[in-house]
């Protein structure tokens, strides 16, 4: 017999003013092995990685991704070094896990030789963007899905651009054409609300 | 051929026809560069230079509209979290078992060390003026009798009287493991994180010393 469960049945009058803590406590709480702590996290950066995901994989694939983040920074946790950076030490995580799934995405099409476009089923393309941020994000909506892949990557992610040609498995030459197109793109969008 | 579009004709600072032959990749990498070294024929261009501000504007809000996508891509029920609070469940940070002798033949009674973590926690929260933020047990659990050190990391609110709070507190953690295991305690170290504590609050080893 265990009490395992020991800790569940302790009353915790903390909890509520726990989720107003700042990322740090919250971090460290959960490095501890608190879940409610941990919970806290998927509370406050669950729809940013989700959106992160989305703009990398097939949108159709976030919630697995989601899903992987987390229980491997649930995993990793106690190793964080620097408990006040979590939310770019998730997106670190989030991306990898992006490009994991891309990858298997990726041989199991060479294999079943089927075409996959989905179009993102983010912010659609008939919705009236009421700010720039808005608009920028419905513009990425509308990005071929490539594009929109390198461009998070480069200026979100911060990755190089031979560090993109690896994981996307793509020419640097083709991974500049991309960024360029997206660029052009995004730049026109953001000027028409100047 | 007449060409009759209302649009203007030199709407994009990033149309490459009208760049004077720079092209949007080598602006992006002299922008990278921190326009460094000096590259007179963009620097002398107002195309180019009209380019550069666009890329550095874009690249100012980028991570804005991720967070504008959040928004749009927020989990549309409530069951991912328990999806993963499932999974992690599995593999949550039980530790090690501690023993609990019991005066039962057979009995097998333990209690895991994330078990007493988490008591320890409780404990914090049931203190008002510090949040525990780590705690760790040091020691051979699994023998009963055996030494064992408990060490808590705190941090104590700005309007926290650390020498009070602090002690009451460790004071706490002693009687709740007491009550909850037969481990032998020797040591309780509480290091408060982010406070503003004196020298002579502290012993060599961080311990703060009861007044």
């Amino acid at each position: 017999m265990t009490f395992g469960e020991v800790g569940a049945m302790v009353s915790l009058p903390g909890r509520d003013s726990l989720s107003d803590a700042d990322d740090r406590t919250i971090a460290s709480r959960a490095a501890d092995g608190d879940i409610r702590a941990f919970e806290i996290l998927m509370r406050r950066y669950g729809s940013l990685m989700r959106a992160y995901a989305a703009r990398i994989v097939r949108p159709s694939d976030a919630d697995d991704v989601v899903q992987e983040t987390f229980v491997t920074a649930w995993q990793d946790l106690p190793d964080l070094e620097n408990p006040a950076s979590v939310r770019s030490w998730l997106t670190t995580i989030v991306t990898r896990k992006s490009i994991d799934r891309l990858r298997a995405a990726r041989d199991q099409d060479s294999i079943d030789d089927h075409d996959f476009h989905d179009p993102a089923d983010g912010p659609a393309e008939t919705a009236t963007a009421t700010s720039l941020d808005e608009a920028l994000s419905l513009a990425l909506s509308t990005l071929p899905e490539d594009q929109r892949r390198c461009w998070v990557l480069r200026e979100i992610a911060g990755y190089g651009y031979s560090e993109i040609a690896e994981q996307l498995d793509l020419p640097v030459s083709t991974i500049r054409g991309l960024l360029a197109r997206s660029r052009k793109t995004l730049v026109d969008e953001m000027e028409a609300w100047r | 051929m007449t060409d009759i579009t209302p649009e203007p004709s030199n709407t994009s600072p990033l149309d490459e026809t009208s760049l004077d032959g720079h092209t949007i990749d080598e602006l992006s990498d002299y922008l990278d560069r921190g326009r460094l070294p000096r590259d007179p024929s963009i620097e002398s261009s107002a195309a180019a230079q009209h380019a550069l501000a666009a890329l550095s504007r874009l690249r100012a809000v980028a991570p804005r509209i991720i967070r504008a996508d959040a928004a749009y891509f927020a989990p549309k029920n409530e069951n991912w979290m328990s999806r993963i609070l499932d999974q992690i469940g599995v593999q949550a940070h039980a530790g090690r078992d501690i023993p609990i002798p019991y005066d039962v033949p057979g009995a097998d009674l333990s209690i895991s060390e994330g078990a007493v973590r988490a008591l320890v926690r409780a404990a914090g929260d049931d203190t008002d003026g510090l949040v525990v933020e780590r705690t760790q047990l040091d020691g051979d659990l699994e023998t009963p009798g055996a030494p064992v050190e408990v060490h808590v990391i705190v941090s104590t609110f700005a309007d926290a009287d650390d020498a009070r709070v602090v002690p009451g507190f460790r004071r706490l953690v002693i009687d709740t493991i007491r009550e909850h295991t037969d481990l032998v305690v020797t040591r309780v170290t509480v290091r408060v994180h982010d406070s503003d504590i004196t020298d002579e609050d502290l012993d060599d080893d961080g311990n703060l010393v009861p007044r």
